[in-house]
């Protein structure tokens, strides 16, 4: 795999340094590998953006674009000379032009014949070739997207970086444009990264999902082992939900009060840890004699979300089927048989 | 545009602010902003100097002297000024925006054209109509009445003529405020059983509030720093004295000692402009927000026309059927033209020159102020604001005394006179371009380097197309303002070098009435057109949005 992007220890600062935006991000991108920064608001995720674009220049680290260094503490080379493609969350258009223009605009080097046949291309792989003559105000929102991308993409650069692109979009355009935008970028078959807060849409995009939290990057890897083996507390909460039970390393597994865990990750005997449980692991079953309870039900339409009393006092939520109905109070038993058992050290503070 | 952020701001997560680090080069930048700040800033450091070597002497003379009765005549002619444009111009802002009037829209635009009739052309008309020999009086010893029945000169007349062409500034912000303003908020009222009087008290005026503070402020400014109009109706206000200082008595210091004070007074005013405008918010019409509530006039139709006409007829109609009169014939204006078409030439050139050194300057005031918060910005908007709180009067004085110390060679050429019109127009410039940009996406101008273009290239191929509108009528601003000033080019021009207001200046104190309304008429045809530009920019920068 060639590599077209290496971030390495990158630090960001503002405000004079009192407020930290990235602490020394490290991370790789190859070549056609669409990688998505996931994380909360003001986690440094678009500023990690904005320093690969080079509309910031990291206090610390070195980036690379394309085996090429852009930025270190002695070199900054400017955002036009990265080849780098960028939408903006809010598509940045420019009023002024046409669609076409916009597309065009990248292409000002280019000789008259290939930047005719350039534009067709990329306004064909949005599927926007009839609506070239238009201005951005007489374009919905979902095709204003799409002009941002095909003006990002028609100079071929070398990565396309998106930032929250489908944040300005109403929900049905959106689960819509990013099956459109994922297709767009394979067939393209472009290197992106992609930042986002939604982890839904990171993990139908990603091709390996990073996820930040207070300018760190807690963990990157393939959206499956993100969810299923999270790093860190805060991975593990941010990617879907989790309690957390306490358990004890025993003989052959861990010990918790929803049973025995196999021991996956080889820890020390008599180690005090946190099991992490997802919701979707945990089973209700019906039994009068259960020492669990039933404290509330949330219906989510293709689920049912149950909070849940263990005998200890401690609670742990489950997923259950859409008509699977228990009656808040009721006396239920818990199983639990995780395929993935993610430990944390107990006194790791939880974020 | 800032969405992102507030939403950043909104959901209570470390907020952090982000302006784009890559600009224009710093070393030209704070070159640039040194030498506006230098060119602002030093005629008025200067006249406090001169000020203040005036020494205690004179100053104590002053304040003893005419100072405190100055100061009391020039406030309340300020203030009855502001109390009667407020009066002149309200009504019609509500009228022309919520009500079925006909022909509402010739209406607005025809409310506009008093700011093309500068208030001394104004006071002339007044002086014509009610004059001790005017009509009025001549009609009415003729009826057997002894003496005037009016006097036009003196403080009532400076009031009259100061509020009737100024009310457009009201008409203007009350009534875009009107137009903009929330039907969902007048619905509400009336959802909580008040009627339309009871609408309009509780809830339209109080929201209208801001702009008609800051349009009466506008006024109150304008009355403070008029020299002209106050002039020939024989007025004595701050302006006037400082002319009658510096050009019959010759005493520079004891004018610049007055002029400091008449500074100081207009700052104060301007500071509590800016707060009252600092703490409006921006209120951005959505595209698809509904348009405020019509209302039906009825059997109000009548007298909503009449006052409409009234205003419009004390402001427009009669000074201009007053100017044709006088004026005689269409033959006196075209001999007029023909004989003083060096005049027009003058007033043409000298206002189109200060306009385009005005809007360069501003469009780089504005872009550094929009793209760099920080201390440098705030100090080179203050510099940029000053041309507001200086009167031509001051403005002349100031620069007569600092050029012709430092820089002789430059004094006594028509430089001078431009320089006059830049600096004190330049403010007009700056706020085009600044609402321009602040409409501006910086993600614009970083897309456009994303895409393989210089800071420059992105500023000239994206940032000024965009802008062009505001800063065409910026342009257009700075160009009228200057053609119809007539304080400071009295003061600054080479002996010999007449513009249009000073033809009219000059034919008034002849008494050659005539050749000053011919004349008046002429400068009139030249800043309304611009000012109909503007009008039609306006409405294609609001089609962009």
């Amino acid at each position: 795999m060639t590599e077209v992007i290496r971030l390495e220890g990158v630090s960001k600062r503002y405000g004079g340094g009192g407020i930290v935006a990235t602490r020394e991000i490290s991370l790789v991108v190859g070549k056609g590998e669409i990688v998505v920064l996931l994380g909360p608001s003001g986690c440094g995720k678009t500023t990690t953006l904005r320093l690969i674009a080079g509309f910031e220049a990291p206090d610390g680290g070195s980036i690379e674009i394309g085996g090429r260094i852009v930025a270190n503490e002695r070199i900054f080379v400017p955002p036009e000379r990265r080849g780098v493609g960028m939408v903006f969350q809010d598509y940045a258009l420019f009023p002024h032009l046409t669609a076409r223009e916009n597309v065009a605009f990248g292409l000002h080097n280019w000789n008259a014949e290939r930047r005719r046949k350039r534009i067709e291309e990329a306004l064909d792989l949005v599927g926007l070739s009839e609506l070239e003559g238009r201005y951005p105000y007489e374009l919905s929102g979902g095709q204003q997207q799409r002009v941002a991308l095909a003006r990002a993409l028609a100079p071929s650069p070398q990565v396309v970086l998106l930032d929250e692109p489908f944040s300005n979009l109403d929900a049905d355009m959106r689960a819509q444009m990013r099956q459109d935008v994922h297709r767009i970028l394979h067939q393209a078959g472009t290197t992106a990264i992609f930042v986002t807060h939604d982890q839904e849409e990171a993990f139908m995009i990603a091709d390996r999902v990073g996820v930040l939290n207070q300018g760190r990057l807690e963990q990157i890897d393939q959206p499956d082992v993100i969810y299923h083996t999270p790093a860190t507390r805060f991975v593990a909460r941010f990617v879907g939900s989790a309690d957390f039970i306490p358990g004890i390393v025993q003989g052959e597994g861990i010990v918790t009060e929803l049973g025995t865990f196999p021991n996956q990750q080889g820890l020390c005997l008599g180690q005090a840890v946190e099991v992490m449980i997802r919701p979707d692991d945990v089973e209700l079953v019906a039994d009068l004699a259960g020492e669990a309870t039933v404290v509330t039900r949330h219906f989510r339409g293709s689920d049912n979300l149950y909070c849940v009393r263990l005998p200890s006092g401690r609670t742990v939520h489950s997923s259950q089927g859409s008509t699977k109905i228990v009656e808040s109070g009721a006396r239920i038993a818990v199983k639990t048989d995780p395929t993935h058992v993610v430990c944390f050290y107990e006194d790791e503070p939880t974020q | 545009m800032a969405k992102g952020n507030m939403e950043r701001a909104a959901s209570g997560e470390t907020f952090v602010f982000r302006r784009p680090t890559i600009g224009v080069l710093t070393p030209v930048a704070a070159l640039g902003a040194a030498f506006i700040i230098l060119l602002t800033a030093s005629p008025l450091l200067n006249l406090f100097v001169a000020a203040l070597a005036a020494g205690s002497r004179g100053l104590s003379s002053l304040l003893s002297g005419s100072v405190p009765t100055l100061l009391a005549k020039t406030l309340l002619l300020a203030t009855l000024a502001t109390l009667w444009a407020l009066l002149l111009g309200v009504p019609p802002a509500w009228i022309l925006t919520r009500t079925d009037l006909p022909g509402r829209r010739l209406f607005r635009v025809l409310g506009l054209l008093p700011l093309a009739i500068p208030p001394y052309i104004g006071a002339l008309t007044y002086i014509t109509l009610l004059g001790p020999v005017g009509p009025v009086n001549k009609a009415y010893q003729a009826m057997g009445g002894s003496g005037q029945l009016v006097n036009i000169y003196g403080l009532w007349g400076g009031v009259l003529v100061l509020g009737l062409f100024t009310y457009p500034y009201i008409l203007l912000l009350a009534g875009s405020a009107l137009e903009s303003s929330n039907p969902a908020m007048e619905e509400a009222a009336r959802a909580a059983g008040h009627g339309p009087m009871g609408i309009f008290v509780r809830v339209t005026l109080p929201l209208l509030r801001p702009s008609l503070l800051a349009g009466s402020l506008l006024v109150f400014l304008y009355a403070l720093s008029d020299f002209a109009a106050v002039s020939f109706l024989r007025v004595t206000t701050f302006t006037t004295e400082i002319y009658h200082q510096l050009n019959t008595r010759f005493d520079q210091r004891g004018a610049a000692a007055l002029s400091a004070v008449l500074v100081l007074l207009t700052l104060l005013v301007l500071v509590a402009q800016r707060k009252s405008l600092g703490r409006r918010s921006f209120v951005q019409r959505r595209s698809g927000a509904k348009p405020p509530t019509v209302y039906p006039l009825g059997r109000w139709k009548v007298p909503a026309l009449i006052c409409t006409y009234l205003v419009l007829g004390g402001s427009v109609f009669l000074p201009i059927a007053l100017l044709l009169y006088q004026a005689g014939s269409a033959a006196t204006i075209f001999q007029t033209l023909a004989s003083g078409h060096r005049y027009l030439w003058n007033s043409l050139w000298t206002a189109a020159v200060a306009a385009t050194v005005a809007t360069v300057l501003a469009l780089f005031v504005a872009y550094l102020i929009d793209r760099r918060k920080g201390p440098v910005g705030l100090l080179l908007t203050a510099a940029t604001q000053l041309g507001y709180a200086i009167p031509g009067t001051v403005l002349g004085l100031s620069l007569i005394l600092l050029y012709n110390t430092y820089v002789p060679w430059i004094y006594g050429t028509a430089a001078m006179v431009v320089l006059g019109y830049l600096l004190r127009y330049l403010p007009q410039a700056v706020q085009g371009s600044a609402a321009a940009l602040s409409q501006v996406d910086p993600n614009l101008e970083e897309a456009a380097r994303g895409l393989g273009r210089s800071g420059w290239q992105a500023l000239r191929e994206v940032t000024i197309p965009l802008i062009r509108p505001g800063m065409t009528a910026g342009w257009m601003l700075v160009f009228i303002s200057s053609i119809k000033e007539l304080a400071a080019t009295l003061l600054l021009r080479p002996a010999g070098f007449d513009t249009l207001p000073v033809r009219i200046w000059i034919a008034t104190i002849e008494v050659d009435f005539a050749v000053a309304a011919s004349t008046s008429l002429i400068l009139i045809v030249t800043t309304a057109l611009p000012l109909f530009l503007i009008k039609r920019l306006d409405s294609g920068i609001s089609q962009l949005d």
